[in-house]
């Protein structure tokens, strides 16, 4: 997600005063990253189009203060993250409370999945994982992070990182090809 | 045989190029539309950067109102204090100068050598001695 050249555009808008410049800047850069990680973790558009202006508004209203000694896109995940699961855990009846086949028939009647039997069954795999397996999976399967600014985003160890993601790949292919 | 059919997210990742989620038509142009319109109306947040230049417009400006401060109240004390000393007997009503006593008198005049004399033939015709009119003039 990093965007070195974004991040230098918007800090110099930000020192301008020019807020919706760099706002704009910023959705250039980092909107559609925002969308498809919170998409790995909900699943569902409709969740996903909710939480994603929570995310805006939230690094709409800190942008001005952010702090530049760290990355931008390790606080942009961090707050991703926070909001994913806050909306996870305020819906009772989010889709990790499914079973795989359940899980699987919501998955098969959504209008915006397009995915095979097999991509059926990864993704039931991996709604099937402990939240933080299935965290540490997404980001790293699909976004590629590296395991330092993981352990920064997800606390924990580099060791312990590696092991959950280890044990969420062996899970997954498991799962895979016994259904 | 069965090796090949086993699935592995390693191949999964390098072969699978189709992105199994969707979104609408034009979703992330619209979002980023309505983001900016409904954000920039109503939630604008106050920036406010200290960098040199901002320090220095405060500077500038707060030595202005301070100078223009000092030099107003400078000018009306000067004026108040030609106001004051110009107070004498001369000023004060005959009317008034009966009624008050020497002390006040006194506490008002400040400048002894401008009393008129006619004043002080006044209050000699008043039966008020020449000691006390010296004594608080």
């Amino acid at each position: 997600m990093k965007n070195q050249k974004a991040e230098n555009q918007i800090k110099l808008h930000l020192e301008d005063g020019k807020l919706n410049l760099a706002f704009s800047v910023f959705i250039d850069a980092y909107q559609q990253n925002i969308y498809w990680q919170i998409r790995r973790f909900t699943t569902f558009h409709d969740d996903a189009n909710d939480i994603l202006q929570e995310v805006l508004i939230k690094i709409w209203q800190a942008l001005p203060k952010f702090r530049w000694d760290s990355a931008l896109s390790s606080w942009v995940y961090k707050i991703t993250l926070n909001e994913s699961l806050n909306h996870l855990r305020k819906n009772k009846n989010h889709l990790h409370q499914l079973s795989a086949n359940e899980y699987k028939n919501q998955l098969m009647a959504d209008v915006f999945f397009d995915g095979d039997e097999v991509e059926l069954k990864l993704q039931a795999a991996i709604a099937s994982l402990p939240e933080k397996q299935r965290l540490v999976f997404i980001y790293k399967y699909y976004q590629d992070i590296k395991y330092e600014e993981l352990a920064e985003i997800l606390g924990g160890t580099i060791g312990s990182l590696k092991a959950s993601y280890h044990h969420a790949v062996k899970k997954i292919e498991d799962f895979v090809n016994s259904n | 045989m069965h090796q090949s059919t086993m699935f592995s997210l390693h191949d999964h990742k390098t072969k699978s190029t189709k992105q199994p989620f969707k979104v609408p038509e034009g979703y992330f142009d619209q979002n980023k539309t309505n983001v900016l319109i409904t954000l920039g109306n109503k939630l604008s947040p106050k920036i406010i950067r200290f960098n040199a230049k901002n320090i220095a417009y405060f500077a500038v400006a707060a030595s202005i109102m301070l100078f223009v401060f000092i030099f107003n109240f400078s000018d009306a004390n000067k004026h108040f204090t030609i106001e004051n000393q110009q107070i004498t007997l001369v000023d004060i009503p005959e009317e008034y100068l009966e009624e008050i006593d020497l002390i006040e008198i006194s506490s008002l005049s400040n400048k002894p050598d401008t009393v008129d004399i006619e004043k002080i033939e006044y209050l000699i015709h008043q039966d008020i001695s020449l000691e006390l009119i010296a004594e608080n003039l």
